[in-house]
């Protein structure tokens, strides 16, 4: 008799390859013919519980490419990407890269975007919570040290430069969106802010340069140095008008020194 | 052999011994603007792993409303290798924040060498696996510092290394480890039919102390054997041998299970007051 840890390797491995166990393993030689009929079972089980996570962390994509195709895409990276943790929605985070090179795909050129934008949004959403940016112990911080201020931005943000308008796309393509609604891909690249400013997850176009110095703080660069990013970008960048707006929004949540 | 989890509280505040509804995505927003009459509520812990955002929101609202059950089906008690241990930190976060009444996970298996197959895998019933899965059940339960219920599975394939029936190794997990049994009637059912055992030897073997929560479900037939897919109304058969195992343990806490094709909420109700009817009947009877 096998060991449990030889069964479930070998279970594993005609998962794996969705077949049934073959005789001579460990697993296909624990089961009854009308047993390893029934097999495919859990092959089918576990593919359809990865394809559905993917579809719901997905909806635009598939969308853009139709249910057929996308369970199609969806089956072949299930195939190629094993799951490694118990939690469903971790699962399909290289999904948007698979896409970038799966065949039938590639004329989307926008399509990889598209889907690094949701699965964005699938973190936003799930991101932990944080209060405001405590304004009074911001207010005691020394003239001549707020060039050092480190700030952090809230657990929820993230970032997204795209040579697509991929925010347009995303809006058209939402359950309540208009259906004569178009896209001109000319419209052109865009820097995004994904937040949870209140209760739902929110796309917002941000600048260039606010971009630039919203990156630079979440790589942990100092405020001197984060306004030198959007300087360089803009020469007129307000950065007083930035910082409000950023504290207010609840972009910027926490600073240290 | 039974362990300090033994001694562990079964529930953080009273299960009430009512029919409740396993909670899924589509009808959040719905109970909690309509507060329907409902013993409880259970969710799946995984859907809560995330670090916060709305659905921390919304578990926190309905705890507010409903004693809350935690039914894990990620944990993979009957894995060869170590737990994961980043999944029980994660579990017991939740845990020491919500208080949830009840907390559950299944005889199954589900990962191997950090493969994870997000499905609930059948075991070869063998002193081994015996061995690995109480391991596993006494490192949770000391760990959350709660007893946890484990679940019998609908299962499709039995290993012919089996040597000891499924129902007794369940009773011996419980016995081991003080935890107590979460006894899904429906699973019992398909696995009945899907094996060819008696339903009623199987319920009839159940220790009813131990038994915590029952849990309801629908079935599909598949090609060769039924399937549990969670998708349907509770089947009559399987209503019929909830109305045995009540008559026979007493008031037990129900849960209506739905996780695919997701009807209306009132539909979920519906089946729950079904339940809740045989509850009070059997209050009836022993009265």
């Amino acid at each position: 008799m096998p060991s449990l840890r030889e069964l479930q390797l070998a279970f594993a491995d005609a998962l794996d390859r969705n077949a049934w166990p073959d005789p001579g393993t460990p697993c296909g030689d624990g089961l009854t013919p009308r047993d390893r009929e029934r097999f495919p079972v859990y092959a089918n089980n576990v593919a359809t519980n990865l394809i559905e996570a993917l579809r719901a962390v997905y909806p635009v994509v598939e969308k853009l490419v139709g249910g057929k195709f996308f369970a199609h895409a969806a089956r072949e990276y299930v195939r190629a990407v094993p799951s490694v943790s118990g939690d469903l929605h971790r699962y399909g985070r290289s999904f948007p890269q698979f896409l970038a090179r799966f065949d039938g795909a590639r004329p989307l050129v926008y399509l990889p975007d598209t889907a690094r934008l949701e699965w964005l949004m699938h973190e936003t959403f799930h991101a932990a919570d944080q209060d405001a940016l405590d304004l009074t112990q911001l207010g005691r911080v020394a003239p001549d040290r707020v060039g050092a201020l480190v700030f952090c931005l809230h657990p929820a943000c993230r970032l997204l430069r795209s040579p697509y308008p991929v925010h347009r796309i995303w809006q058209v393509n939402q359950p309540d969106a208009h259906d004569d609604e178009r896209v001109d891909l000319g419209e052109g690249g865009v820097h995004l802010l994904i937040a949870r400013p209140n209760a739902s997850v929110e796309i917002e176009l941000v600048s260039e340069a606010e971009f630039s110095a919203l990156t630079a703080m979440a790589a942990g660069a100092d405020l001197t140095s984060a306004l030198a990013d959007a300087q360089a970008r803009d020469a007129g960048f307000d950065a007083g008008q930035f910082l409000r707006r950023r504290v207010l929004a609840r972009t910027l949540v926490d600073f240290r020194l | 052999m039974r362990t300090a989890a033994s001694c562990f509280d079964v529930a953080a505040g009273p299960v009430p011994a009512r029919a409740g509804i396993g909670l899924r995505a589509p009808h959040y927003r719905e109970l909690i603007e309509r507060h329907p009459d409902i013993g409880w509520v259970e969710v799946h812990s995984e859907n809560f792993f995330g670090a916060g955002g709305p659905p921390h929101w919304f578990v926190e609202s309905v705890r507010s409303d409903y004693p809350l059950s935690l039914h894990g089906v990620g944990l993979s008690l009957g894995s060869a290798g170590p737990l994961d241990r980043e999944h029980l930190t994660r579990l017991k976060a939740l845990v020491e924040r919500f208080e949830p009444c009840l907390i559950s996970e299944h005889l199954s298996w589900s990962s191997v060498v950090g493969r994870h197959f997000n499905d609930l895998l059948p075991l070869p019933y063998t002193e081994e696996a015996l061995q690995v899965f109480s391991a596993h059940v006494i490192e949770t339960q000391d760990f959350l510092r709660r007893r946890i219920l484990i679940e019998n599975p609908s299962s499709y394939v039995a290993f012919r290394y089996s040597t000891i029936p499924e129902w007794e190794f369940l009773r011996a997990v419980a016995e081991r480890t003080g935890c107590g049994i979460l006894l899904d009637v429906n699973n019992v059912y398909v696995s009945a039919v899907n094996h060819g055992f008696d339903p009623l030897h199987y319920l009839a073997s159940i220790p009813f102390r131990d038994v915590g929560e029952i849990h309801l479900a629908g079935f599909e037939q598949g090609e060769h054997c039924l399937i549990d897919t969670h998708g349907t109304r509770v089947a009559d058969a399987v209503w019929a041998l909830y109305e045995w195992t009540v008559q026979r343990l007493g008031r037990v806490p129900t849960l209506i299970e739905w996780d695919t094709n997701i009807p209306a909420l009132d539909v979920l109700l519906a089946e729950a007051r079904t339940a809740d009817t045989i509850l009070e009947t059997r209050d009836a009877v022993a009265a």
